[in-house]
């Protein structure tokens, strides 16, 4: 090429693509241990630090327009909207309050209860809002960015609801942003229960923000449409009974041993753009390990299973 | 004084970035599959153009700046990226000669290897629900024209050699 043969020494072009060669090379071995190291060992957190702080005026920027819009809708509402607006939150918040008086009555009742039973007391809970910053990344992960960081005191495995139910967990913090892994992600699983009859299975992400499977539970388990999913805290990272989602589907195929039932997330997991972070006191005994890239892994259940119940 | 052949280095990088906050546009499903991936487009487009200026170690860290912001594992979009910039660099003198329409019939095949590459990559590392985005590859290669005749005004504007 370019009139010279492959291997003569005056070719200038020959050293110059070896040297490209070796760069090659030497960025996909750097590739594929940064690959191994974060995956794998998750050992890569200054870095991940670093990275996250230049890419957070990027992800500001693209976030302004959607914030630009939301702000001008509040500010360039009708008067006569507005007080609409108020009045409708007004009787929400009496209703609210309501329900609060009669909640704390059960929450007293609830923790006498427990004292007779001598069992452990609930844990108390913060919350903290946060708000996502509207940022699409890789179509087919779940993820959302968050404008709370480790400053913030956000922590890897925080839970996050929204005013319906779970929408997911945190998994990697920067110091002003973290992300956070949805709960209808292919690779999240929440341990959760049925509110009815206290049945623990798990809920398994499909990739459709509109589907959650549980794949667990066996032909005969008294499960029906329309029934309740809420967290349960067996994998010590949700707060134990806030909805997860609802029971629309319970197929029972003759000859299976496990059903095939599916639901529909309870938290608005594509509209919610401010979010609750809840706080939790680590419990004695802890579960401060770092969290994992793969919640799917964490819950207990999965792995004890049947290796053909895999998917 | 930066030697002559760095000193468009800052242009370059503020074309990539604004390529990043283009790929993180919130964007319908439908559409996403379609959004091309901007930041392989700049960066072929520099490598083609200033490959003294522009190398593999840069291309790379623009992969790697992809990686964070689309908070995925880091390393993954580094790999892919570097391997169209090589792929760029060292055909850049036959690929150059082409016109523009035919420079985007080159950068089909490449593309749809850059999306195989990263598919590949998540199903080694077992994520499950990652499929091969070849759509974006066209869409791509379609907007290859404009991508190339903006950069090339920016490149003449700011006279990055």
């Amino acid at each position: 090429m370019y009139g010279y043969k492959q291997h003569d020494t005056r070719n200038p072009f020959t050293g110059r693509h070896r040297m490209l060669a070796l760069r090659l090379a030497l960025l996909v071995l750097l590739s594929c241990a940064l690959m191994i190291l974060d995956h794998r060992h998750q050992q890569l957190d200054r870095l991940h630090d670093v990275l996250s702080v230049l890419v957070t005026p990027v992800r500001w920027a693209v976030d302004a327009p959607t914030r630009a819009v939301l702000w001008s809708r509040e500010n360039l509402a009708a008067r006569q909207h507005l007080i609409t607006r108020n009045r409708q939150l007004r009787e929400q918040n009496l209703r609210i309050q309501g329900d609060l008086q009669r909640l704390q009555a059960l929450q007293a009742e609830n923790e006498r209860l427990r004292e007779l039973l001598q069992s452990a007391r609930q844990v108390d809970q913060q919350v903290m809002i946060s708000e996502i910053l509207a940022v699409d990344m890789n179509p087919y992960r779940h993820q959302v960015i968050l404008n709370r960081g480790s400053l913030d005191a956000v922590y890897p495995g925080q839970a996050l609801i929204d005013a319906h139910g779970v929408l997911g967990q945190v998994t990697h913090t920067g110091p002003l942003q973290s992300t956070a892994l949805l709960i209808t992600d292919p690779n999240h699983s929440i341990p959760v229960e049925i509110n009815r009859n206290g049945l623990r299975t798990i809920a398994q992400g499909t990739g459709n923000t509109s589907r959650l499977d549980l794949p667990y539970l066996p032909s005969n388990a008294d499960v029906r449409p329309g029934d309740l999913l809420v967290s349960s805290a067996l994998a010590g990272r949700f707060p134990r009974g806030y909805p997860v989602g609802i029971v629309t589907e319970v197929e029972v195929i003759p000859g299976e041993r496990f059903a095939r039932v599916t639901a529909r997330p309870a938290a608005r997991i594509d509209r919610s753009r401010e979010v609750l972070m809840v706080t939790r006191r680590p419990e004695p005994g802890g579960n401060d390990d770092r969290s994992t890239d793969s919640p799917a892994t964490e819950p207990a259940a999965p792995a004890t299973l049947p290796g053909e119940m895999q998917p | 004084m930066m030697p002559v052949h760095r000193r468009g280095l800052p242009v370059i990088w503020v074309s990539l970035v604004i390529a990043l906050a283009l790929t993180l546009v919130p964007l319908p499903d439908w559409a996403r599959a379609l959004w091309p991936a901007w930041v392989t487009l700049a960066v072929i487009y520099w490598s083609l153009a200033t490959p003294q200026s522009f190398g593999l170690i840069q291309a790379w860290l623009a992969g790697l700046l992809l990686d964070a912001a689309s908070a995925g594992v880091l390393g993954q979009h580094a790999l892919a990226m570097v391997l169209m910039a090589w792929v760029a660099q060292r055909f850049h003198l036959q690929i150059r000669p082409f016109p523009v329409w035919q420079q985007a019939l080159v950068l089909v095949p490449l593309l749809a290897a850059y999306e195989f590459v990263l598919y590949w990559l998540s199903g080694l590392m077992g994520l499950t629900g990652p499929v091969w985005a070849w759509p974006a590859a066209l869409t791509g290669a379609l907007l290859w024209p404009l991508t190339f005749t903006l950069l090339r005004l920016v490149r003449q504007r700011f006279s990055v050699a």
